[in-house]
């Protein structure tokens, strides 16, 4: 008995970085050890695509300065992806981004059987338009709110309050440490951060795995807000090398 | 006429991707023929799907122990109640009598597993985390209730396949479903429950019960419910490599899908006269005794719904377009003067929509938030127009966006017309758009 003729197909996993190219990012380095750390990650997010064929791995990238626009604007497997570089200059338009990031994660063109997104927002300063509105455009897009939401803050001025309020909260929990923003405070500490976003976390988010769902009929107990990850080699409050940011 | 089911067939089989990563099915399944209280067949499936993540370490063995603790509900009631009692009192005990045993039991057992094999930490339901879906086939009436992602088609004799059930609990997204681990889970059985009385006009009919993980492994809801009628006919089937072809048509539905553990349980009926046998003997001598009536799935012949979905499949392989012969299409499409690629892309998925008409609601029924974007303005149906080419379902949907307003009477379709679109798609959009308010969600 043949097999029908139908479409079997993996799952698109759509990977998108918001990346800060105001101009501070300038300062100290941090903008040439963003875009090596994302250059040098590559490799291993497309070995963990390899190693997960049914998930198919899509990256983009927005970047945002005195305005938030496309840096890969299309959805690009990794493997076939180059990674050109990021300038910086102007300020930090970061609720624009996330207003962008908004709209790409509408249902079309976002596939009703993706498995959730994973959005890594990596900033050095804090908001200079409205973080708030771009942040209820982005929650009211149910692939958003499904998404696994990172965020890593470069040295010490950056506003760990937005990138809190862009994750999420998630209290602590048995084995478990709230969730909070990754701190890097140099290019080593920045360049694990973004290996691990881009190979744990994606391998994580590959796996086809279930959870319990949030009800309204009794206590939260067993609500994950995001899929389980693998424990990270680093916390997130750990400086890794000298301080430089 | 006496209706007659078939015992149910099922198989489960571990994920691509579990299988790499070393690690066990975290689905169940199980398929009974038991007895009434008043000796008639009743037969029983279920699927259950563990969560697999870290939390749910144990969701092997909770999938297992969720089918097992439906098959001593249901046996129990059949102990306790005559299959005559009313549809009204069996429709009760599938909503709310069925699943608080299921879910009492449940605990039960994955504390006493707790116990018997204790682990570091305390003990916690949601280690066992699973969901459960079921399916229980009487002479007079079947029935489905559960929890979580499992899915439910209904394939008719001629090959035709209906989606019946699909996890719609709106917490429920993403990979987050509905569980046997939460506070009040019997609860959140109710919305899955129904009872379908059988009727001397019924055809034969097979159901097909899976885990999420076939639906996930689809690249169309169409693709899905073909791919369900095909397993029907596994399921019906009287060839001998059925089991086998079963499970190699699950490995491949994982390895080339989602990867995930995958899993299906069949039930067919038939009507006596057209293949089905009686039932043994000595299954009948055993009516008196409901927990010994297990049994294995029955050798007999399978109804006539596995031959008629076996011809219909057949004439796919052989190129035929099946579900087009199943279901006759509107006249043909008029010639468009454009042959842009979006106005070729629209024609082309007016043509694949109404070659599987069963499916439009399904496929419809995804795009609800483009359907209330468009109503509320917040989405410009002139540029999905314009991207056709890139998804034109969406400019379909957009095309027939009704014109609204007072005094505005009901504009025709001539876009769709156009296209060729067939009264099922026209009719499931107005559905849509008459289920769309026009004012902004609070």
């Amino acid at each position: 008995m043949p097999f029908p003729d139908v479409k079997l197909a993996n799952r698109p996993l759509h990977f998108l970085y918001l990346c800060d190219c105001s101009g501070s990012m300038a300062a100290s380095g941090k903008m040439q050890a963003l875009n090596q750390a994302i250059r040098q990650s590559l490799p291993g997010m497309a070995a963990v695509a390899r190693d997960n064929p049914e998930a198919r791995v899509l990256v983009r990238a927005v970047s945002f300065a005195d305005q938030a626009a496309w840096h890969i604007e299309t959805p690009t497997p990794v493997e076939q992806l180059e990674w050109r570089d990021l300038q910086a200059g102007g300020i930090t338009a970061m609720g624009a981004a996330l207003k962008l990031v908004a709209a790409a994660l509408q249902s079309p063109p976002m596939e009703v059987r993706a498995l959730p997104p994973v959005l890594v927002l990596i900033s050095d300063g804090q908001p200079t338009d409205d973080f708030a509105a771009g942040m209820e455009a982005l929650l009211r897009v149910p692939w958003a709110q499904k998404a696994v939401r990172l965020a890593i803050a470069l040295g010490h001025d950056a506003d760990l309050e937005v990138l809190q309020r862009f994750i999420g909260s998630e209290p602590a929990a048995a084995g478990r440490s709230p969730r909070r923003p990754l701190q890097a405070s140099n290019a080593t500490s920045l360049a694990q951060y973004i290996q691990w976003a881009s190979t744990a976390v994606v391998g994580a988010a590959s796996m086809p795995a279930s959870r319990v769902s949030e009800i309204p009929l009794g206590p939260a107990a067993g609500n994950i807000p995001l899929p389980d990850l693998p424990p990270t080699v680093l916390d997130p409050t750990d400086d890794v090398g000298p301080l430089v940011w | 006429m006496v209706n007659r089911w078939v015992a149910p067939i099922g198989a489960s089989r571990p994920g691509a991707a579990h299988r790499r990563s070393g690690r066990p099915c975290q689905d169940a399944v199980l398929c009974r023929e038991l007895r009434g209280v008043d000796g008639q067949p009743v037969m029983l499936m279920a699927v259950a799907d563990g969560h697999g993540g870290r939390r749910y370490r144990r969701s092997e063995v909770g999938s297992r122990l969720a089918c097992e603790a439906a098959q001593a509900a249901v046996e129990g009631a059949l102990a306790a109640r005559p299959l005559a009692e009313g549809n009204g009192s069996w429709s009760r005990w599938l909503e709310r009598d069925l699943p608080e045993a299921i879910a009492r039991r449940w605990l039960e057992a994955v504390e006493a597993h707790w116990h018997s094999d204790p682990g570091e930490g305390g003990f916690e339901p949601l280690l066992y985390g699973s969901t459960l879906g079921l399916v229980v086939m009487t002479p007079r009436w079947w029935g489905h209730t559960g929890l979580g992602d499992w899915d439910l088609v209904r394939v008719e004799a001629d090959g035709r396949a209906r989606l019946l059930q699909e996890e719609t609990e709106p917490t429920a997204t993403g990979e987050a479903t509905c569980s046997l681990c939460q506070p009040r889970a019997a609860a959140l059985f109710a919305p899955r429950s129904a009872l379908h009385p059988i009727t001397a006009a019924d055809g034969d009919v097979a159901l097909v019960l899976c885990t999420d993980g076939i639906r996930k492994s689809c690249a169309t809801d169409g693709d899905f419910l073909t791919l369900a009628a095909w397993l029907a006919r596994c399921g019906a089937g009287s060839e001998p490599e059925g089991a086998g072809t079963l499970q190699a048509a699950l490995d491949r539905i994982s390895r080339e899908g989602s990867g995930d553990d995958v899993t299906v349980a069949i039930g067919c009926i038939g009507s006596l006269g057209e293949g089905s046998p009686e039932p043994p003997p000595a299954a009948l001598a055993k009516a008196a005794s409901p927990a010994a009536a297990q049994a294995a799935p029955t050798q007999g012949h399978r109804p006539a719904i596995g031959r008629a979905v076996a011809i219909a499949l057949t004439l796919a392989a052989a190129g035929g377009a099946w579900l087009a012969l199943v279901w006759p299409r509107s006249a043909p499409p008029l010639q468009a003067t454009s042959t842009s690629p979006g106005l070729r892309a629209a024609r082309a998925e007016v043509e694949r929509l109404c070659g599987q008409p069963s499916a439009i609601p399904l496929e419809l029924r995804r795009r609800r938030e483009l359907f209330v974007a468009l109503r509320q303005g917040r989405r410009d149906p002139a540029r999905l127009k314009a991207e056709a080419a890139s998804d034109p379902l969406a400019a379909l949907i957009a095309a027939d966006l009704p014109v609204a307003g007072p005094g505005i009477p009901p504009q025709p379709r001539r876009s769709l017309q156009a296209l060729g679109a067939c009264p099922a798609l026209l009719e499931a959009l107005s559905r849509q758009w008459a289920a769309t308010p026009a004012a902004p969600t609070p």
